[in-house]
């Protein structure tokens, strides 16, 4: 089966990398289910804010491919400005996190199981752009 | 400014403490037992998989994940994967992770020497060509954003690694830009 990597990286069947890809299909098959649960799973956090700040990680990676997979169902809330800030922070600096900013957004109104999602899906996104600039320079070489 | 790196870097056992409220083992549905079971042998009893549970799906396909590219036949050799991995916790600032993959590593027939020089000193300690060439590759994937380059996949070449074991250590660098980021942001490194 292809995965969303095959689709942002370009990746046509029969090519060298689908073949190399082909090795590990439970990487496909669970980056497929990964994106689905993130992104079409029922949660407290929105649609548009989950593409939001995948977006904003995207951006964040400079993975055109990544950001434009997600710019089109980006949408704005009352509580986006501080979960960008959080993808902020996770994505360049982790080594500042501290269990201040948890506090933070479990008082702004996050559900405990809202926090996880946000925290999986700005994980997600970072693996994703990984695997994609590996996949890249493996195509060029 | 106090960073996660401050903790320090070790081969011992470390536990890890949640900084989110995690989920009640005995309120749990039989779906989240089955994906706590799926994930780790001792996930029932950890706290990061209790807090991370709380999005069932989400844990099942990122549990399916990390152990295919970790512990999955063939490929690369599961003990060049954890260093990697191992390198990267070092470089990012995750105590937890670094000593779990650096135990994982020795346990591989990994060179315990080197793995302690790479914890105590750092990612530019000095080791042999082709775990340079690996550790390199691997810090500069990690940076935000990737640093890596055609010359980093020349060298694992030139070193007698096959597209297929590249791509193995690719893929797990991405894993633990995903792992790193949660163990050392939803809470911190404890001595037991």
């Amino acid at each position: 089966m292809r995965d969303v990597i095959d689709d942002l990286a370009g990746i046509m069947p029969g090519s060298p990398l689908d073949v190399l890809r082909a090795l590990r299909p439970d990487v496909r098959a669970s980056i497929q289910g990964s994106e689905v649960a993130i992104f079409k799973g029922e949660s407290g956090l929105t649609m548009a804010e989950r593409h939001a700040v995948a977006l904003h990680v995207a951006e964040l990676n400079n993975d055109a491919a990544l950001i434009a997979h997600h710019r089109g169902k980006a949408g704005d809330s009352a509580r986006l400005p501080a979960m960008l800030a959080h993808a902020t922070m996770l994505t360049e600096t982790p080594d500042q996190a501290t269990p201040e900013a948890i506090a933070a957004l479990l008082e702004s109104g996050l559900a405990p199981r809202d926090v996880v999602m946000l925290s999986q899906l700005i994980a997600h996104v970072n693996f994703e752009a990984r695997l994609l600039a590996g996949l890249r320079l493996l195509e060029a070489a | 400014m106090p960073s996660t790196h401050d903790f320090g870097f070790t081969m011992d056992t470390l536990e890890w403490k949640s900084w989110a409220p995690v989920l009640d083992l005995e309120k749990a549905t039989p779906a989240e037992i089955k994906v706590l079971e799926e994930s780790h042998p001792k996930a029932k009893v950890n706290p990061y998989y209790l807090l991370l549970v709380q999005e069932a799906e989400v844990l099942r396909q990122r549990s399916k994940l990390f152990n295919t590219i970790m512990y999955g036949p063939r490929g690369a050799s599961r003990a060049e994967r954890e260093l990697a991995a191992t390198a990267e916790s070092k470089l990012n600032g995750c105590p937890y992770c670094a000593s779990v993959h650096a135990q994982r590593y020795v346990q591989m027939k990994g060179d315990a020497d080197l793995m302690q020089h790479l914890l105590d000193d750092g990612v530019q300690t000095p080791m042999p060509a082709r775990a340079r060439a690996i550790v390199d590759y691997s810090v500069r994937l990690a940076a935000t954003p990737s640093a890596a380059t055609g010359a980093d996949i020349k060298r694992l070449r030139d070193e007698g690694m096959s597209d297929a074991e590249i791509l193995d250590i690719t893929l797990s660098v991405a894993m633990f830009a995903n792992a790193n980021r949660l163990m050392q942001t939803l809470g911190e490194a404890v001595r037991p």
